[in-house]
């Protein structure tokens, strides 16, 4: 009897030691692969140690392209302060971060928390090595896209109205701008926390990204590229412009309600003919330019470094759907985009009919020894339209600046393609809407420009965008 | 003889350096608080060292081991403690004196274990103990930590299940030495069954888990049928699917452990900090002193090895299992030498128990199994805990020494 037991016993001893090793096994098992997962998952923002880490780490400076600081952390009587030197025009891109401010994060200091703490390559070994060396810990530097120079410009030329300008290298989506008017100070966010919260303007509000409009006629990019692409002999009918367009008993009106008479496509588009785009459009159908839109992806949420709004191209219906289709065809009824959207829409036509992904962060640096941590490199995002069709647009776009509704964006010297909007919305007048590229023919700089309220595109948001490019371009 | 001793002798010198450089570290990190726990913490040294020369002494053949390594438990508990909670330092210290006290008489008691067997009407005895300790906390019990397990008497707070524990223990052993038909273990089925559902009904999983489990244990050391023991693991699992969804709080564990992260300021948010402590603590640990561990909820008892693994890093987290480890392994030896059946099932029943109990908690706390509220024997906060920790080791070093020394010397004249 007690050999069987003594036997059971030594089996018993087994399953013990088998338990205790699994402890020891799924230990290592976790320390090895689940807890990176947990230091990069978004749920550390629940761990409190990241918090108490960044008080002993210097956070990292932001800087533009050209290397103008953007925001820079100085010790004061042992505190740490964030300064943020050209605080207004940038808040809505550089944001602020719960370490300061406790009530949250957002912007780039929020996207590129890890980075700034310098916390993307810590494995312990460094850690306890640069403490036993007593290196004072600094976070890294992350550096934009972004020209200082421009996005000043950009907020100024806004002058307080609400608005946003958006500008981009179409050729790689790198943002060289990204203003969003009215702002608020970051650097006395502490005392002014909820005025700014609560502001009637919506200061922290980034339009740019986060403000969703009725495209208007900037759309009609979007209708050509559709009736290039499904319909190319659209391109060589003529429309009888009386002003208006009656559709299911609803009348559509041209803007100023002008009757253009009997003109072409090209024609049409210059002078952003309502009247001409519904008939277009009613030619299309409306599964040909569902396709165009989601092509351009108004149906996504742009992948992009700070938060974005997802843009709305609803489905028009198959009953009853005429309306809601004529409407869609010049941008106007239920269709609702974010300007950098828009932006990236021009940027198809100017980059051969391929949209480059955006990005604003260029590159990660360590401060002290310079070296590149991260670096963003370029990549196609969306890809719309053929070369030939993004040709056809181009040419259509220089056409609207040198005699249509854009002759405001016109620069000496240099050949501009744009398209002007006037969105009607229901919250009075219409908003001002502009995108254009220059130069032309080798385009470096796509602008897009919106005017809440702000009236006719073409008086109200060309001249923004011309200054823009102008200044970039160096006129 | 002389061997033994001076190996021990040398375990307890690292023991007092360990301590003597962790409460060094910590009066230099944190202030101290009061010369009134700096004195009440340095008596701890002397205490083990009594101890440990009382145990040399008392019993020359009992188990030295078992004292070394819970003394070294303890103090690595004390530490912690110290650490974490550190007005809590002077009652644990309390406890482990208590424990100390309860170590040697439950080893003299467990020389004369025979006792147990003999005493009259013992089945029904030891059962109804038992089942009026359960059910004293239905209508006397006070919920603490979520559990109503517990017992109040005026300051002191006392867990009727860790007494029963080993009661049952005892019931069981002194039950299945002459009883192993399958009526019988069918009866011990039911009798189980029943302390288990009220420990779920109270609340109190951990413990429960830890009593189906060790019946399941003792059942197939004294028959060595594989039957029951399948039957056993079945019925364990056709359990834990029916309380999934007959109770709730079995549901909030089980489903916090499938996804830490489903709601972590609420529901999960102590298995969350517990897992954020060991990713901080990494292998090597942050240091004594270094770490966050107070952001885990009630660090100083349940979640101690959360503590110990940030600070001491994976390496000491190792280290503990390791120490559990040797003492499982006296525990096998005790019941392996037992002189008859009794001592044998009674040693593996209190091994099992105590193994398991390890097994459950630091499993829960690094999210390997679902977390249930025991303690971490010998290092957490609490007294119940730590009283019969220690008497369930003075139990094995009585059943150790009863092995080795001359039987008739210690029988009772009757």
């Amino acid at each position: 009897m007690l050999n069987s037991m003594n036997r059971n016993i030594k089996i018993l001893f087994a399953v013990f030691s088998i338990l205790f090793f699994s402890l020891i096994a799924y230990l290592s098992y976790f320390q090895l692969y689940e807890k990176n997962k947990l230091i990069t998952s978004s749920y550390s923002v629940y761990n409190k140690r990241l918090i108490e880490q960044e008080k002993k780490i210097l956070r990292g400076s932001i800087y533009d392209r050209n290397g103008n600081v953007l925001a820079k952390s100085t010790i004061v009587n042992g505190e740490q302060i964030r300064q943020y030197p050209d605080g207004v025009p940038f808040a809505d891109i550089i944001g602020y971060s719960r370490r300061i401010y406790q009530q949250g994060s957002t912007g780039i200091e929020n996207t590129y928390d890890r980075e700034l703490l310098g916390m993307i390559n810590t494995d312990p070994m460094t850690f306890l090595r640069e403490t036993v060396l007593g290196k004072s810990q600094v976070g890294d530097d992350v550096v934009l896209t972004v020209d200082k120079r421009l996005q000043d410009l950009a907020y100024s030329l806004l002058g307080g109205r609400k608005g946003a300008v958006v500008a981009l290298d179409p050729k790689t989506g790198a943002v060289l701008a990204l203003a969003s008017s009215p702002s608020y100070d970051p650097n006395t966010l502490g005392e002014n926390w909820s005025n700014v919260m609560n502001s009637p303007d919506h200061v922290v509000l980034n339009r740019a990204t986060q403000g969703l409009y009725p495209p208007g006629s900037i759309f009609k990019i979007i209708t050509a590229s559709a009736a290039l692409t499904y319909k190319p002999d659209i391109y060589n009918q003529t429309f009888n412009d009386v002003g208006y367009v009656i559709v299911d008993g609803n009348k559509i009106t041209n803007y100023d309600n002008i009757a253009y008479g009997t003109i072409g496509f090209q024609k049409a588009f210059y002078v952003s003919s309502n009247t001409s785009f519904v008939k277009i459009g009613l030619q299309l159908g409306r599964s040909n330019l569902e396709a165009m839109a989601n092509k351009y992806g108004l149906n996504d949420s742009v992948p992009f470094d700070i938060p974005v709004e997802k843009n709305q191209f609803p489905s028009i219906p198959l009953i009853n759907g005429k309306v809601q289709l004529a409407e869609s065809s010049i941008g106007q009824g239920k269709i609702l985009v974010t300007p950098l959207t828009m932006a990236l829409m021009a940027s198809a036509p100017a980059n051969g009919g391929v949209i480059m992904k955006p990005y604003l962060m260029d590159y990660v640096k360590n401060p002290i020894t310079g070296e590149i941590l991260e670096k963003t490199t370029p990549e196609k995002y969306l890809n719309p339209i053929t070369k030939d069709v993004a040709d056809k647009i181009k040419q259509l776009m220089i056409g609207v600046v040198q005699q249509g509704t854009g002759t405001a964006a016109q620069i000496p010297g240099i050949t501009v393609a744009g398209k002007t909007g006037t969105a009607e919305n229901p919250h009075g007048q219409a908003h001002a809407w502009f995108v254009g590229f220059a130069p032309a023919d080798n385009p470096k700089i796509v602008v897009a420009v919106i005017v809440e309220n702000g009236g006719a595109g073409g008086s109200t948001a060309a001249p923004i965008a011309r200054e823009v490019m102008k200044a970039y371009l160096g006129y | 003889m002389e061997e033994y001793v001076k190996t021990g002798s040398k375990a307890m010198k690292d023991v007092f350096l360990i301590f003597v450089i962790a409460f060094m570290l910590l009066f230099i990190y944190h202030k101290p608080q009061g010369f009134d726990t700096i004195y009440f913490t340095i008596a701890f040294l002397p205490l083990i060292y009594i101890v440990y020369y009382l145990h040399v002494r008392l019993f020359p053949m009992g188990e030295i081991q078992l004292i070394i390594l819970s003394s070294f438990l303890a103090e690595m508990g004390l530490i912690m403690i110290y650490r974490v909670a550190p007005d809590l330092i002077l009652k644990q210290i309390a406890w482990i004196f208590i424990g100390f006290i309860l170590y040697f008489a439950s080893s003299y008691a467990s020389l004369h274990y025979d006792f147990f067997y003999k005493v009259k009407y013992g089945d029904y005895m030891y059962l109804a103990i038992s089942f009026i300790l359960l059910f004293s906390t239905f209508i006397f019990g006070k919920e603490i930590g979520g559990s109503k397990n517990w017992l109040t008497f005026g300051s002191v707070s006392v867990q009727p299940s860790e007494v029963v524990k080993i009661i049952y223990i005892i019931y069981l052993a002194r039950y299945l030495k002459d009883h192993k038909t399958t009526n019988d273990i069918i009866k011990i089925g039911v009798i189980t069954i029943l302390i288990v559902g009220v420990l779920v009904i109270e609340k109190d999983l951990g413990t429960a888990l830890l009593f189906y489990l060790t019946t399941m244990f003792m059942i197939f050391v004294a028959t060595s049928s594989v039957l029951y023991t399948g039957v056993g693991t079945a019925f364990l699992g056709i359990g834990g699917v029916i309380s999934y969804f007959l109770f709730n709080h079995v549901r909030v564990r089980i489903q916090a452990w499938l996804n830490p992260w489903m709601d972590v300021p609420g529901k999960t948010y102590q298995i969350a900090q517990s897992l954020f402590a060991i990713g901080a603590g990494g292998f090597f640990g942050t240091g004594l002193g270094m770490g966050h561990p107070e952001y885990i909820p009630v660090v100083a008892s349940d979640f101690i090895f959360s503590a110990i693994s940030e600070e001491f890093g994976m390496l000491g987290a190792v280290a503990i299992i390791l120490v559990y480890f040797v003492i499982m392994y006296r525990g096998i030896k005790v019941a392996l030498d037992a002189k008859d059946e009794f001592g044998a099932l009674i040693a593996i029943g209190l091994t099992s128990i105590f193994s398991l109990q390890v097994f459950t908690i630091i499993g829960g706390v690094i999210k390997f199994i679902p977390l249930t509220g025991v303690t971490l024997p010998f290092v957490s906060y609490g007294g119940s805990s730590m009283v019969m920790s220690f008497i369930t080791l003075g139990m094995l070093n009585g059943i150790a020494v009863r092995e080795d020394e001359d039987v008739e010397q210690y029988e009772p004249q009757h």
